[in-house]
């Protein structure tokens, strides 16, 4: 008895150990595939869509998370392959730079006109 | 320095006009996003299950000193069907094409195959879509120029035309 109680607990202890990693998996599969640009959609990630396009990239993505592969070398594979128009947080670049500086420089300019307005109205 | 009230109101004027011109023509530009990393790439390793007898095949091995192209199709696609003669062309010009199939049936498309004619050299079995990621591919048709070096040359997204056909043949000579 005290032997098949033993083996039901391991038993219990390995399903529920696989199940905590599928969860796990899943999540950071989502979590990839939202900073992910379906390229065939109208600005949905890849994980908002069912294209076959985006079903194929949550697919590799799953593949790649379970067989350990981190999220640096997923996202850098994507970017090998279909460019940094797939991320929808484009790394810092001289193509993107003034992507990145334009909502400063708007806040800038603003705030150079509130100062002079203050300052003209003193 | 103090802008005159004019001069306030011609330098908002123009970058208004200029923002208007800007998104004006962007109006009539293509939303579909072209990406072009793939090419000047070497090809990436191309292996996979043959559609005729489920051999494994790599192409890589396969093909070597001659320029090549890869198709990626499907018997579901409809514009696959359009660019079928064209393909059919090519292989009259002695230019070997290897098929990808793309998330298909080996019953649909071998029948797809009989019905229009077998215009590949090759075909590979993608059901899982894993090889067109490798390629960099994101939808069916898509066809890729491999230079003799495996070299990948150029892309056409969507069915291949006439334009294509002699573009390739120049290339071939």
């Amino acid at each position: 008895m005290k032997i098949f109680k033993l083996v039901f607990l391991i038993l219990f202890l390995m399903i529920g150990q696989k199940t905590f990693a599928n969860e796990e998996i899943e999540k950071k599969t989502a979590q990839i595939t939202k900073n992910l640009r379906c390229l065939v959609c109208q600005g949905q990630s890849v994980y908002d869509s069912s294209s076959d396009f985006a079903e194929d990239i949550k697919l590799y993505v799953r593949e790649e998370l379970t067989k350990g592969a981190s999220e640096k070398k997923i996202y850098s594979y994507m970017v090998s392959k279909y460019g940094d128009w797939i991320l929808f947080n484009p790394p810092l670049s001289y193509k993107s730079i003034f992507l990145w500086l334009i909502p400063f420089l708007f806040i800038l300019f603003g705030a150079i006109i509130i100062y002079r307005k203050v300052k003209i109205e003193k | 320095m103090q802008l005159k009230k004019e001069h306030k109101v011609i330098i908002v004027s123009c970058i208004f006009i200029s923002l208007f011109f800007i998104f004006y023509f962007s109006l009539g530009k293509s939303n579909q996003h072209n990406p072009t990393v793939m090419i000047g790439k070497k090809l990436p390793i191309i292996s996979g299950n043959s559609l005729e007898n489920d051999k494994k095949i790599n192409l890589n091995s396969k093909l070597k000193n001659e320029l090549f192209l890869i198709n990626i199709f499907a018997s579901w696609c409809a514009p696959c069907k359009e660019e079928h003669k064209y393909l059919m062309d090519l292989k009259s010009f002695k230019i070997k094409i290897v098929g990808i199939n793309y998330k298909d049936s080996e019953q649909n498309a071998k029948q797809f195959l009989r019905k229009l004619n077998d215009p590949y050299f090759e075909v590979i079995k993608d059901y899982s879509g894993k090889l067109s990621i490798e390629l960099g591919a994101y939808g069916v048709p898509e066809t890729y120029v491999i230079d003799k070096n495996h070299n990948i040359i150029s892309k056409h997204i969507g069915p291949i035309n006439e334009k294509f056909v002699k573009e390739i043949r120049e290339l071939k000579k």
